[in-house]
């Protein structure tokens, strides 16, 4: 069997846990993570109410699929993924603010060649000077949420490609690509802050 | 308000000629696609070997090596630490026993 047809057969397998295993599994290996979850759901959602119900959804789910869960294995890939897949099929559909782009379009673009854009971002000395830090924070928050998901989840929560790739449900040459898609739009939008706060700061 | 930028590497940037711009470097996006490999722990040890001897000899990929490197430590520092809001263990606590009492 292929290694991702394992993987399959694994996530698709049912495990017996008792009561009391159950409440052990919740307590020590899916609340531990509260604090990253609510964190992530916030960065995603962007309105702390809408972050709350997004990470109490995900922990009713998380334990509805308590037996779908391999004690010991990991909990926290898993439990992201009950919370990116609730986002996207729940939240976002109601969120006033429509997608800031269309998905499809953007990945089959990008996808289709080599992604050589890293010149457009070139952050220059006049340019970066006078940025403050909370800048990144404002730049992070205005990319589309495909390109912010990977950056949190790969920078803040230091998870590895593979990890992401299981998260998001998408191939591990994918990771790549968004990746370093959103790191450049990242860097445009930052170069972008620091050549308006040139323009004052040197006219 | 704390700058973006380090001193160091703003002092850096500052003297940095108009003319070191990415086109200067025929290695620049190899380099940047490693780099970003590297400093993600992806990379293999071979391809860490070429970029730490790459930047060495080459100003615009050191530079822009720097940039990545404060980039993602800001990313870190401005972009997580939220509190939870008080009490949202004890309601998920709530809800499960519901599910189980059902």
């Amino acid at each position: 069997m292929t290694e991702v047809a394992t993987k399959v057969a694994e996530q698709t397998k049912k495990y017996q846990y008792n009561l009391k295993k159950q409440m052990q599994i919740f307590e020590e290996e899916f609340l531990p993570h509260l604090d990253a979850m609510y964190n992530f759901a916030f960065r995603l959602a962007m309105d702390e109410d809408d972050a709350k119900d997004l990470v109490q959804d995900t922990y009713m789910k998380a334990y509805r699929f308590i037996h779908s869960f391999q004690q010991g294995t990991n909990s926290k890939a898993w439990l992201y993924r009950i919370l990116k897949n609730s986002f996207i099929n729940d939240y976002r559909k109601k969120s006033k603010e429509p997608s800031k782009v269309d998905y499809q379009e953007v990945e089959s673009y990008y996808n289709s060649e080599k992604v050589n854009d890293n010149r457009t971002s070139d952050l220059r000395q006049e340019s970066v000077k006078d940025l403050i830090g909370d800048e990144v924070s404002i730049a992070l928050n205005s990319l589309a949420v495909d390109f912010r998901t990977v950056i949190i989840l790969c920078d803040i929560e230091g998870f590895t490609y593979e990890e992401m790739a299981e998260i998001l449900d998408i191939p591990l040459g994918t990771v790549r690509s968004r990746l370093h898609r959103a790191r450049n739009l990242l860097k445009e939008k930052l170069a972008g802050y620091a050549t308006s706060m040139g323009y004052k700061d040197y006219r | 308000m704390q700058p973006l930028w380090g001193t160091k590497t703003t002092d850096n940037l500052r003297n940095m000629s108009e003319k070191l711009d990415s086109n200067s470097c025929t290695e620049f996006d190899k380099c940047m696609e490693i780099l970003q490999l590297m400093l993600d722990d992806e990379a293999s040890e071979k391809q860490e070997e070429y970029v730490n001897e790459h930047v060495h000899k080459c100003m615009v990929c050191f530079q822009h090596y720097e940039i990545e490197t404060e980039i993602r430590e800001l990313i870190k520092k401005k972009c997580s630490n939220l509190p939870v809001p008080d009490g949202l263990a004890t309601q998920i606590r709530t809800q499960i026993q519901m599910i189980r009492n059902q």
